[in-house]
């Protein structure tokens, strides 16, 4: 009896003693410890989820997915292994590693154990919490997400009917508002057009994202930067489906939304020359002016930086020169392309594909004009570049081969007029081929 | 070639070796023979021992370098002497076991036997082996055919390395020769150019070029490298493994901090638990010291926390009621006994505060005893409570000091409070006294309208005897009533009529013969007269009341103003309470008031001037100067009711009074004048106060 009563007497003092305590310095130390011991897992939780969210709005993702990683290590030592909390720190982290490009497939594992935990968890009564609901809508859209980048398309479709569906129950019993309900449906309409883009269905794909346009022009606003993503992928559609006029003008709108955005110089470059290269892809006279304006704003953004403006510069203004030789402007062309030539080598290296290119036309052009010791330099200099890049079997470094066998022929031929031009028709015939596979060229780097 | 040349060495050495031990056991098969008639001894066996040994061991020398040396040569000859010793050995091995058998069969020999037997053996070893048995001849034979092949191959060797010489010596001259060729095939590509321009650039072209390019392709070649790696990198980094692996690590992490943090926290209630488990080990007596140290420690703590808590209601009670704007204003609204009664209270909490001080000390002398019982960390702590609390009663102290200071500042404010009231008190009782001089006035005043009431009644009464004799006279009765009541409504009416009424009185008397008639016309003469005296008089009141109160209201107002300023300017300063005090006489404040007032003064001035030019231009159309004197004598009344001058002029205007009414009852035409003096001192009461209402 003496002893317990001893204990409690000590707890007691403890206590007490713990209250009466007003000094600074004990003030800090228990702070420290505080902080150090008595911070439960729920508030270390809340600081993760908070920090993820601000790396993710400042585009650190990589930071963002090891915050969303320790969410899900601090939700399971808070709510177990089979509580809904824990499905949807899952999915929180599949976004995160759908915002990382090229890692699909562990945004799709982790929205299947996501779902695996809502199934086991889930238990009557079903109608008390909207949260679950939300965050299941969020589930199946991140899934459809997922399998959309492994180009599973019909099981993405599923996916994100079953969120769609789920969508359109909770606005009719009236757990979201139609405010919320239209930001939901955006996205999904958004995932539903990719998908059929993928799935090279373009009229369905066409339908919704204009859907998606106008319910994100209805919750954001017409000149909100949500806009640009989907002006963009649907100008896109318009131009598979032949409707260049209309994909014209929503690309003109989405430079327009992003210039009045006050945007940097690379931003403002890259987005005048999306507009060039649709006007270029339409292959239509009347909208040749539009190209050649806006390649030369987008060339102006990026005349004066260094570095991948540079790069990118050189790249856009090869675009053009090819721009200039289909539209008969040859001579202007092959000026621009001399005086980038020097500056592609600094940039591109000595041995790089866009050198050779070089090379390659301006050694064409010198035999139009005539002069047979320049382009027999500059085809031979293409030669090498090409056996080093291509190896020797490569079938342009056996056209470039073929070409500087004509050329050593020409000056027998020379003498005999009808020869001659049999050379020059020989060299027109290949021109148009590499300007094909020029558009090629540009048509990947754009995907 | 050397090791060729090794092998058949060891080979050699071998061979040699396996010779030896066939010859050794030859020799032993004839000794057998020879010994089989002499019996062996017993104590000779372990000299026989120590040679089976020996002989077993290089047996199995030779055996091992046997399949090797077979191996390493390809010639007959060598396959043949492999096949041979091998037979050898197998039959060496065969006869020591024989051997034994024989010495175990025989009972045994003399030890001079044997030792002679061991010599005898040695001479013929060497015999055999100068003599050249057939065993021996193979061995010599493969020794020199050995020999002979080692020479032959080194001499092979030799001719090898010089044909390999000269290949790479013709290999360098075609080389040479092909970029010669590709020289001139160049030279000969470029006919346009000069043969100088073509020799330098084949002096040049080769080095420069040449090492320029193939620097180029290494350059290419490492940047492909490295692009290479960078993808496998960036798989490996997208790979399943890898990010499964992150994550399991990043989640191993977090659990180790929380598995940590509890064990912290483990560890903390462990050491906190660890104390009481250390004072049981304690003696029973230290026990109970220590339990009965911790209860008045506990208590101690306790009373200091209920006294904390009430000092700090204290305090917030003294800082409720500190000085602010608006208690201030509550201060200077309480009285001083109330005052006085807060301080009272605050006395009371102050002397509460020093009991409470003598608490404070109480545990002071409790801890001593406590302290030597109880541990350091207790020890120190209690003393931080007592430090704490001392600290919290000076401050309680300041803080009431600090209250005193302010609430005698407030009493100060109080009094000088009292003071402006006192003074306002006399300010009244100086109005006081100049309502009482006015009433002295109004009473000097109606005994002069008396005075006038007396004169008005004596004319009546001629007035009457006059329309009797009249009345004998004239009998048109009807007429004389119906022209009289047209006058009554205004006096001037009246007084004009007058002369018209005695010509047709004039006229009526030969007409009317009735007496009757005459009665009734001079009673409603009478009685309408009388009606507008009374008219008259009641006016004349009203109107003097009416001034009299103008100028009391006036007076009013600016002794407010006076006070209002006198108040403005005493708050700061004390001093100029002091002469308001010191000087209770009306004449200080009057030109007080006169200077404040200017403007009115001005106005009262313009008045003045007015009234008098109107009088004067009056008293130029009448004759007598009497009139002046008493038209002066009512203004001068009217203007300064407020001084004590004004009893003065009443007296005067007394005196003429008597004097116009002698001439009047002298003749009959000077009776008409002092009608007219009447209707001046009438005409100018009423004017008076138009003239003051935009005053």
């Amino acid at each position: 009896m003496q002893e317990s009563q001893e204990t409690h007497i000590s707890n007691h003092l403890d206590e007490v003693v713990a209250a009466v305590s007003i000094t600074h310095r004990k003030k800090f130390q228990n702070k420290l410890l505080q902080t150090a011991l008595f911070q439960p897992p729920r508030e270390k939780l809340h600081l993760c989820e908070e920090k993820a969210k601000s790396y993710s709005n400042s585009h650190e993702y990589k930071q963002a997915v090891h915050e969303l990683v320790r969410c899900v290590a601090l939700t399971r030592i808070c709510y177990g292994d089979s509580h809904w909390k824990l499905a949807e720190a899952h999915v929180n982290l599949a976004q995160g590693y759908l915002q990382l490009k090229g890692l699909s497939l562990q945004a799709k594992q982790h929205a299947e154990k996501a779902r695996q935990i809502l199934a086991n968890s889930i238990v009557p009564p079903y109608s008390e919490n909207t949260d679950v609901f939300k965050f299941s809508i969020e589930l199946f859209h991140t899934m459809g997400r997922a399998l959309l980048s492994l180009q599973k398309f019909k099981e993405a479709a599923e996916n994100l009917t079953k969120a769609e569906r789920l969508s359109k129950e909770l606005l009719q019993c009236g757990r979201i508002i139609k405010e919320e309900w239209i930001e939901i449906e955006a996205r999904i309409r958004l995932s539903f057009a990719q998908v059929y883009q993928g799935q090279k269905k373009s009229k369905e794909a066409l339908s919704h994202y204009q859907a998606a346009l106008e319910y994100v022009e209805i919750s954001k606003g017409e000149t909100s930067r949500e806009c640009v993503p989907i002006l963009r992928e649907l100008a896109g559609v318009e131009q598979a489906l032949g409707l260049h006029d209309v994909s014209i003008n929503h690309f003109l709108q989405a430079h327009l939304i992003i210039l009045s955005r006050s945007p940097s110089q690379v931003e403002a470059a890259d987005s005048a020359h999306i507009v060039a290269h649709a006007a270029v892809a339409s292959g239509r006279h009347e909208h040749h002016d539009v190209a050649e304006q806006y390649f030369q704003e987008s060339m102006a953004h990026l005349k004066d930086s260094e570095g991948m403006g540079r790069t990118k510069f050189l790249s856009i203004q090869d675009e053009f020169c090819h721009f200039l030789q289909m539209t008969g402007q040859k001579e202007r062309a092959t000026s621009i392309l001399r005086e980038s030539l020097e500056a592609k080598v600094e940039a591109f290296g000595d041995f790089s594909p866009e050198v050779a290119e070089t090379y390659r036309l301006l050694g064409g052009a010198d035999l139009a004009q005539g002069n047979h010791s320049g382009a027999r330099k500059k085809l031979k200099k293409c030669l090498q570049i090409q056996t080093l890049l291509y190896g020797p079997q490569d079938k342009r470094t056996l056209a470039t081969q073929q070409a500087m066998g004509m050329l050593s022929t020409a000056p027998k031929v020379a003498s005999k007029p009808r020869q001659a031009s049999k050379a020059k028709v020989a060299f027109c015939t290949s021109i148009p081929q590499d300007t094909l596979l020029g558009k090629a060229r540009p048509g990947t780097t754009a995907d | 070639m050397f090791l060729g040349t090794g092998e058949p060495a060891l080979d050699t050495g071998d061979d040699s070796l396996s010779a030896v031990t066939f010859d050794s056991d030859v020799e032993t098969k004839a000794k057998r023979k020879a010994f089989h008639k002499p019996p062996p001894t017993s104590p000779k066996s372990p000299y026989l021992s120590k040679p089976r040994k020996v002989a077993s061991w290089r047996s199995l020398r030779t055996a091992g370098s046997m399949p090797l040396g077979g191996r390493a040569s390809l010639t007959p000859q060598k396959l043949w002497l492999g096949t041979a010793k091998p037979g050898s050995l197998t039959q060496a091995l065969n006869s020591p076991l024989t051997w034994e058998h024989a010495w175990t069969g025989v009972p045994g020999g003399t030890p001079d036997c044997l030792t002679d037997t061991f010599r005898v053996k040695r001479p013929h070893l060497r015999r055999s082996a100068s003599n050249g048995h057939v065993p021996g001849t193979p061995v010599y034979r493969e020794k020199e055919d050995m020999y002979d092949e080692i020479i032959e191959l080194k001499k092979s060797l030799h001719v090898q390395k010089s044909d390999v010489d000269l290949m790479r010596t013709k290999l360098r001259r075609l080389e040479e020769e092909n970029s010669r060729k590709d020289r001139q095939i160049e030279q000969l590509l470029d006919p346009s150019r000069g043969t100088d321009f073509v020799r330098t650039l084949a002096e040049k072209r080769p080095d420069a070029s040449w090492v320029i390019n193939g620097l180029k392709q290494r350059i290419l070649k490492l940047e492909q490298q490295c692009k290479e790696k960078d993808g496998t990198i960036s798989k490996l980094q997208t790979d399943m493994k890898t990010t499964n692996l992150e994550e399991m690590r990043i989640a191993m992490e977090t659990y180790y901090e929380e598995v940590h943090r509890l064990q912290t926290l483990l560890a903390s209630s462990e050491t906190t638990g660890k104390k009481p488990l250390g004072e049981k080990k304690t003696g029973a007596k230290r026990q109970k010291k220590m339990g009965s140290a911790l209860l008045s420690l506990s208590r101690s703590v306790q009373e200091l926390t209920e006294e904390n808590q009430s000092l700090k209601e204290d305090l917030d009670r003294v800082l409720s009621t500190s000085p602010t704007i608006s208690k201030t204003q509550g201060y200077v609204e309480w009285s001083k006994p109330r005052l006085l009664r807060r301080i009272v209270e605050l006395e009371k909490k102050l002397s509460v505060m020093e009991s409470s001080k003598s608490h404070a000390a109480e545990p002071v002398r409790s801890h001593p005893p406590a302290c030597l019982a109880s541990s350091s960390a207790l020890h120190r702590q209690p003393r931080g409570d007592r430090n704490k609390d001392h600290e919290r009663l000076r401050g309680a102290v300041r803080d009431l000091k600090e209250e005193r200071t302010a609430l005698q500042e407030q009493l100060l404010q109080r009094d000088l409070e009292v003071k402006q009231l006192l003074q306002a008190k006399a300010d009244l009782e100086k109005e006081l006294e100049c309502a009482r001089e006015g009433e002295e006035e109004r009473r000097e005043r109606e005994e002069v309208l008396r005075e006038e009431i007396q004169t008005l009644t004596s004319k009546l009464q001629e007035l009457q005897e006059m329309k009797k004799e009249e009345k004998e006279d004239c009998p048109e009765v009807p007429h004389k009533a119906q022209e009289l009541p047209a006058p009554t409504p205004s006096s001037r009416h009246c007084e004009q009529d007058w002369p018209p009424d005695s010509s047709e009185e004039g006229l009526p008397r030969p007409r009317s013969p009735c007496s009757d008639g005459r009665r009734d016309a001079a009673a409603r003469v009478l009685q309408a007269q009388w009606k507008v005296y009374k008219h008259k008089k009641k006016k004349a009141v009203l109107d003097e009341a009416a001034v009299v109160l103008q100028a009391a209201f006036r007076g009013h107002l600016t002794r407010t103003k006076l006070l209002a300023s006198k108040a403005h300017g005493s708050e700061p300063p004390s001093v100029p309470g002091l002469p308001d005090q010191s000087s209770p006489v009306p004449r200080v404040p009057s030109p007080i008031a006169q200077a404040t007032g200017s403007p009115v003064q001005e106005e009262a001035i313009v008045i003045i001037q007015s009234a008098l030019r109107a009088h004067l231009a009056r008293a130029r159309h009448s004759a007598t100067g009497k009139r002046t004197t008493t038209a002066a004598s009512t203004r001068r009344r009217s203007a300064s009711a407020t001084h004590g001058d004004a009893s003065s002029p009443p007296f005067l205007a007394a005196l003429p009074d008597p004097s116009p009414s002698g001439p009047q009852a002298l003749a009959p035409l000077p009776g008409d004048d002092v009608n007219s003096d009447d209707s001046d001192d009438i005409v100018i009461a009423p004017s008076l106060p138009t003239k003051n209402f935009p005053v």
